[in-house]
């Protein structure tokens, strides 16, 4: 039963742990990147189209970074380089991402909303054999679709990039002192820019393990607020990596409970509510801490 | 009184259709790759909105709600504060006034449709206290509480409407509310309805606060520079609530004149995202209550006019909102206030390129 539940957490929380982990990147370079919702989208969708046309999973997975890649270089665009506000940049993208896969659906498929045919091949859950001897922690991590274990292998290398490598060190000069990391000769922009363009990547996998992982179909605004749970993921962990993962498997948890209580004789939708107000809590108290011992009274900027 | 700048102005003008001819092009071309003439496109898309008296009714119709919402947003977006919660401030709104339009009977209709208002306003003001509280106390970012709590909003009235107040009709609806609760309508072919009016009474509102009011000062205070406001002695923090409890009110009214207006009786999902529109329009509009009247018509115009698009040439409604984002993009920056202006940018831009 636990062992089901806690199965399943990590199923609902693997694309909010990629699309959260591709946010940290922006996040540490002080770049508020509310796109991770519409990149995500745009991921899962090139991810089934491409499935279906080449029957390839290999060419599906590239074609959805591709595309998450492309909107993510207009944020950096309107964003960065035309310094535009990045909130309404991101609700762009996403807003972008929304329209123009259902225009593409209906225009050059003639579906609406959904998208599913038996052409389309998805990734193909993974068994591996020497998990079976573990007790508990097998069967939780056992039989997933691919991009679980890939979130978990990203997970470690973000760490290591964020906190041991030069790269790393630089992202977080930018986001600390933009203009110290100016004055010390480190390309702000090109910094910022490769964030963004890592949380592409990073939000394309979590569209194809959207679409492509547990279902083999693209349905309309298929994210469903997963890259704003992302962000709140961040929020929450304070901007570690440790922690953007606990707080995303949180979620994740909170999703798979309700999912389990959908089962009994409760009304879904009530249920569905669930994981949200969860979040909301979480921030809450969350944020209730980070004031206590903190003399500012001020608002501050982000 | 300052003299009016005539080329300051037409300037700033300029600026804001700019993005809209751009995103225009830009769903040309999407026309084009589909297959149609986006000329024959868009002709039909303005005949649909504007040709006859039915057409014009109806797109005054279409811009109803998104004024207010735009609105809405515009408040809390003048102090920097991103009330992304909008639509679901609008939901628990709309069933509010349902609620009070189909329990209370026998009462004036004056008074019975003033009364589902209020219950509105009371419903998004206080939904919006939540996020007003943990952004003013604890500085918990507004945005994700807000889109947080636009699902929460959006399922618990779903849940409500199909379990607690089912009409048992077969959809997702609350029983009809009384018809001493209606807002009349101008025209039979025509679904507009005195919302529109309603809508304007809020600009003119709007308007008035930003314009004489001490709060609309402190908002202007507070959008320029929070620092510097909470240094000349302001309490920004009760501000903070103030202003998004104030933007959640507006967002209530916005769902009260749709279920009072037009489908007298809440029924579960109606909105097809006024609130995420009401932003483009804020945006469009430059957060001016008139910017955002004519913002509004603009999107009832694209809104109207997109289904006859849809039905005569067989391009998608979805263009609208890939055209909607497309603006967002090219409003996202500011062409004025940034040190250059857009064009040098880009000049320096390409300048940049050619060197290296």
């Amino acid at each position: 039963m636990i062992e089901a539940i806690l199965h399943t957490s990590l199923r609902m929380a693997t694309p909010i742990v990629l699309a959260a982990l591709g946010g940290l990147f922006t996040h540490k370079a002080n770049v508020l990147n509310i796109a991770l919702e519409g990149m995500m989208l745009i991921g899962a969708f090139a991810g089934v189209i491409a499935s279906f046309a080449t029957g390839s999973i290999f060419i599906a997975i590239i074609s959805a970074i591709v595309a998450s890649m492309l909107f993510a270089l207009l944020f950096n665009v309107f964003g960065i380089t035309l310094k535009g506000n990045f909130i309404i940049t991101g609700l762009a993208v996403n807003i972008f991402a929304a329209g123009l896969t259902s225009f593409v659906l209906q225009v050059a498929f003639g579906r609406r909303g959904v998208f599913s045919d038996p052409k389309i091949v998805g990734t193909t859950p993974i068994h591996i054999e020497f998990l079976d001897k573990i007790p508990f922690i097998g069967p939780i991590l056992n039989n997933h679709s691919p991009m679980v274990y890939v979130s978990i292998i990203i997970a470690i290398l973000v760490y290591f990039v964020l906190n041991h490598t030069k790269y790393g060190i630089y992202v977080r000069a930018v986001g600390e002192n933009e203009e110290a990391a100016k004055a010390i000769g480190i390309k702000v922009n090109r910094i910022k820019y490769s964030t963004v363009y890592i949380s592409a990547i990073l939000c394309a996998l979590a569209g194809i393990n959207l679409s492509l992982g547990n279902l083999t179909m693209f349905v309309e605004n298929m994210t469903n607020g997963r890259g704003f749970i992302a962000l709140a993921a961040i929020f929450c962990g304070r901007g570690t990596t440790l922690g953007t993962y606990v707080f995303s498997f949180l979620f994740g948890f909170a999703d798979s409970i309700q999912m389990r209580l959908q089962n009994l004789n409760i009304p879904g939708t009530f249920i569905q509510m669930i994981p949200f107000i969860f979040i909301v809590l979480v921030l809450s108290i969350v944020g209730a801490v980070r004031m206590i011992g903190n003399l500012d009274r001020g608002i501050k900027d982000e | 009184m300052a003299k009016i700048d005539y080329k300051q102005i037409s300037k700033r003008v300029f600026y804001l259709i700019l993005p809209v001819i751009f995103a225009f092009i830009v769903g040309a071309i999407l026309i084009i790759i589909s297959g149609h003439n986006p000329i024959e496109a868009y002709s039909a898309m303005f005949r649909g909105a504007l040709v006859g008296k039915s057409a014009l009714y109806n797109t005054l119709f279409s811009a109803t709600p998104i004024i207010v919402t735009g609105l809405a947003i515009s408040v809390a977006f003048k102090a920097n504060l991103f009330n992304m919660g909008v639509e679901g401030q609008m939901y628990l709104g709309a069933f509010a006034a349902a609620y009070v339009g189909f329990t209370l009977k026998g009462i004036p209709t004056v008074i019975h449709v003033l009364l589902c208002i209020v219950a509105a306003i009371i419903a998004g003001g206080l939904f919006a206290l939540i996020p007003g509280v943990l952004k003013g106390r604890f500085n918990v970012n507004e945005m994700v509480v807000t889109i947080m709590l636009n699902y929460v909003a959006i399922l618990l009235t779903d849940y409500l409407t199909n379990f607690v107040f089912y009409s048992g009709e077969g959809y997702a609806a609350t029983y009809p509310i009384e018809q001493s609760a209606y807002l009349p309508r101008f025209m039979k072919t025509s679904q507009l309805n005195f919302a529109f009016l309603i809508a304007i009474v809020m600009v003119c509102i709007v308007y008035y606060i930003f314009k004489y009011t001490r709060l609309g000062f402190e908002i202007k205070a507070i959008g320029h520079n929070v620092s510097f406001a909470e240094a000349t002695g302001m309490n920004t923090r009760k501000k903070t609530i103030i202003i998004m409890v104030v933007s959640g009110m507006l967002a209530g009214v916005a769902g009260a004149g749709e279920i009072l207006g037009v489908h007298h009786r809440f029924i579960a999902g109606f909105s097809p995202g006024y609130g995420w529109d009401g932003m483009t329009i804020a945006l469009l509009g430059k957060n001016n209550p008139i910017g955002i009247l004519i913002a509004a018509l603009f999107f009832g115009i694209l809104k109207n006019g997109g289904s006859t698009m849809e039905l005569m040439v067989g391009v998608p409604r979805s263009l609208i909102s890939i055209i909607q984002g497309l603006i967002i993009f090219f409003l996202a920056v500011d062409y004025l206030n940034t040190e250059f202006s857009f064009m040098s940018r880009l000049k320096l831009m390409f300048r940049r390129k050619v060197r290296s």
